[in-house]
């Protein structure tokens, strides 16, 4: 039953939902639907061989990150298209490169606070992003990926046995760090061609978080967790409007722990496979532009292969196999004859530790990535 | 700031409404069903064993009425335990303690034993009357063993040949002169949370000759209305000695420890002396096996801290087979062997035996007892680690 359930979702998600819009030029249409349909079949594949590795293997899992990563992605891939499909119904697929929207060079990101359980607190959560490009040459881009987080308080959870008085058993305080450079080639245009459909992308992910604990019984326990995961992406740009990325890489990690005034070390491990997958459906004008000013949007489904930060979609039984799925819109807005533009981002990672967050940053009126 | 001032005012006590699918709200069930106050007015609470506070109570065990209303209080601890009862001065008691090893001395008011039950008749005085259990006789003289291991799921007539094959556990430790004390179970002995399959679980360790330590795994957990596991089993989050060594065994059946069981993780882990051994459902350390905890960043704190105090052995389940990470930073055994589903091939089914020094020094080793499932000579994986047992193979 499992197994014919797992292939009917396989095939609905393959299956061509219909034509695109008739009045966009006909060549382009019918290259985005193709490249839509072949980037759908893709992804039925990778749910139908990753659920099949599970199925087959159980919960034994030899070896399971890949077949996790397969499925996620393959969702991504497959549900992206068929988003993407609709899209293209309503609007017209192409966009030129210049009005479709990045990450900002710079942004802050804040996280809400706030518990509803009696006694406790979550405090808000307050980030600095930085992205700014590099064009090295032509069809060669470094993005300059920098990420400070912290916590603006500190955390604290009850004990809730009934025989005591509910005080505070864990205080916890967190901060970290990213640097997530990446690297853009697009084959393509470096060997003289035009926009490039295909871009290679090389990211080395360096993470580290630090965690300060309170214990219930007076002690305290400063940890840090470190890990770096060298990754290979490649982007497939569908059509005017939408792209679909992937990454995958090894990840490895270390932490250590604060022993009297020395600084006790972990042998570093192979952790768990990162990967991410994200489908990228670029808007035009809301519609509503006053004073001039234009706007422009960005839809992002993704799934992240990864559960560093203690992210994670669990289902029934199924607890502790996948990382987050992350919604993530965001949008520009552009004063006339401006070279800057106010860039705003509302982010929701989905599942168990996942949250919303709202970025505020300045992007430039720059070329494609 | 208005709708802040409303959300504050919204705030509730922790678990106030059911929610037991969260593991910070089993910490809650665990303490409840701890202790129990019956209708004749006794008060029948789970201590700390030695203490002589008796204000309070500890999550040791589960006392409940059983089937036939027999005042029930199941251990769920090795080694020493403690219970007290209060009421009325001169009333007598009946209560059936469960899960005590069969070779521990007798216990107070003790009317009658059979395999893992005994049967108390406990006239109350003027001041609680204290119910101490303990470890069988010279039992931290030299070595002992335990036996572990995780995952029952839908194979409760496999698990039921494995603990037959107990019995064959014990003679052979007794040739060794190493006493089993346990048996500690690592999760997953159910598949879909059902009162059903953990009372068949129930039936089936009856037939153990040595008491069961269990620990809830994500099979076990996913009714939110229900603590179904800590009513039928007792608490899921254990901190107990057995001789010098120390046990510290938790509940990660929703992909964590509760935020509250990680802030008392310095007391459960205790002052040491003797080896550490944890025990989770979900591994510590996975690899890229794809079966970690949802909060990695808590596991990873978690590690720290036992790293930090020379933990000596790291147990889990979850994945349904044997293995020993051979990345992980700590001592680590996956034996996710009970029964459970293990996809295509031959299923290689049995326990972990676990051998430690009783006398204070910091021996520990283990090696992997098969129970071949019918039609199966030997376990399939003779190359794996664990290894098998020198004696089985």
């Amino acid at each position: 039953m499992r197994v014919l359930l797992l292939a009917g979702l396989a095939v609905a998600l393959a299956v061509e939902p219909g034509p695109s819009a008739p009045e966009a030029e006909p060549d382009r249409v019918v290259q985005d639907a193709r490249n839509r349909k072949a980037l759908r079949r893709a992804g039925a594949a990778g749910i139908l061989v990753g659920g099949l590795w599970w199925l087959a293997w159980g919960d034994t899992l030899h070896v399971g990150d890949p077949a996790s990563l397969l499925a996620g992605m393959g969702l991504v891939a497959a549900g992206g298209a068929v988003v993407g499909g609709s899209v293209d119904l309503l609007a017209d697929g192409g966009l030129p490169l210049d009005q479709r929207i990045h990450s900002a060079p710079v942004s802050l990101r804040a996280g809400p606070g706030g518990s509803s359980i009696l006694g406790e607190s979550a405090p808000p959560g307050l980030g600095l992003n930085l992205g700014p490009g590099l064009r090295l040459g032509e069809g060669v881009v470094l993005i300059l990926g920098a990420d400070l987080r912290s916590d603006l308080g500190r955390t604290v959870d009850v004990d809730p046995r009934v025989q005591t008085s509910f005080d505070s058993a864990l205080s916890h305080l967190a901060w970290g760090w990213d640097l997530n450079p990446e690297l853009r080639l697009e084959p393509g245009v470096v060997s003289g061609g035009g926009e490039g459909n295909w871009q290679l992308r090389l990211r080395p992910w360096m993470r580290q978080r630090h965690h300060s604990l309170d214990y219930l019984d007076g002690s305290s326990r400063q940890v840090r967790r470190s890990s770096v995961s060298p990754q290979l992406g490649l982007q497939w740009r569908l059509s005017g409007r939408q792209a679909f990325a992937a990454y995958v890489g090894p990840r490895w990690d270390w932490t250590s722990w604060d022993e009297g005034p020395e600084r006790e070390l972990l042998p570093p491990r192979l952790g768990p496979i990162v990967g991410e997958a994200r489908y990228d459906i670029h808007t035009e004008s809301l519609g509503w532009t006053p004073g001039g000013w234009s706007t422009r949007g960005r839809l992002r489904f993704s799934y992240l292969h990864d559960s560093f930060d203690g992210a994670g979609m669990d289902w029934g039984a199924a607890i502790g196999f996948f990382g987050p799925l992350v919604l993530r819109y965001d949008h520009m807005f552009v004063a006339p004859n401006r070279p800057l533009g106010v860039q705003t981002g509302l982010v929701w990672t989905m599942g168990q530790g996942g949250g919303v967050g709202l970025q505020v940053g300045l992007q430039h009126m720059g070329r494609s990535r | 700031m208005t709708l802040l001032l409303a959300l504050a005012a919204c705030a509730r006590p922790e678990c106030s409404k059911p929610e037991y699918d969260r593991a910070e709200c089993r910490v809650q069930a665990e303490s409840a069903l701890a202790r129990l106050v019956t209708s004749a007015g006794v008060d029948v609470r789970f201590q700390e064993p030695g203490t002589e506070d008796l204000e309070g109570w500890s999550a040791k065990g589960l006392i409940l009425h059983g089937e036939d209303g027999a005042l029930v209080a199941r251990v769920n601890t090795l080694g020493e335990f403690l219970i007290t009862l209060d009421g009325e001065p001169g009333e007598t008691v009946e209560l059936v303690v469960d899960n005590v090893h069969p070779d521990a001395p007798p216990l107070e008011g003790e009317v009658s034993s059979e395999g893992l039950r005994r049967v108390l008749a406990v006239t109350l005085g003027t001041e609680p009357s204290r119910i101490e259990g303990s470890l069988p006789d010279g039992a931290c003289e030299a070595s002992y063993r335990l036996v572990a291991g995780g995952d029952i799921q839908t194979n409760p007539l496999q698990f039921r040949r494995i603990v037959q094959d107990l019995h064959l556990e014990v003679e052979r430790a007794d040739e060794a002169g190493e006493p089993l004390l346990g048996f500690l179970m690592l999760g997953d002995i159910s598949e879909y949370s059902l009162a059903a399959e953990f009372e068949q679980i129930l039936e089936i360790l009856q037939q153990s000759p040595v008491p069961a330590v269990v620990i809830p795994g994500n099979h076990d957990v996913y009714d939110s209305q229900d603590a179904v596991f800590n009513r039928h089993f007792g608490p899921g989050n254990l901190a107990f000695d057995v001789c010098d060594s120390r046990f510290v065994l938790l509940d990660t059946g929703s992909g964590n420890i509760a935020p509250s069981v990680h802030g008392r993780l310095p007391e459960l882990i205790g002052e040491g002396g003797g080896q550490l051994l944890a025990g989770f459902h979900h591994p510590l350390y996975p690899g890229q096996r794809g079966a970690g905890w949802t909060a990695e960043d808590q596991s990873e704190l978690v590690l720290a801290e036992l790293a930090a105090n020379d933990v000596d052995l790291v147990l889990s389940g979850h994945l349904h087979m044997r293995l020993e990470p051979p990345w992980s930073p700590v001592p680590e055994v996956i034996v996710g062997t009970l029964g459970a589903n293990q996809g295509v091939g031959a299923p290689d089914y049995g326990v972990l035996r676990v051998s430690l020094d009783g006398g204070g020094g910091q021996a520990t080793d283990w090696c992997f007892v098969p129970s071949p499932a019918p039609g199966l000579e030997a376990s399939p994986r003779s190359e794996a680690d664990p290894v098998i047992c020198p004696e089985l193979r």
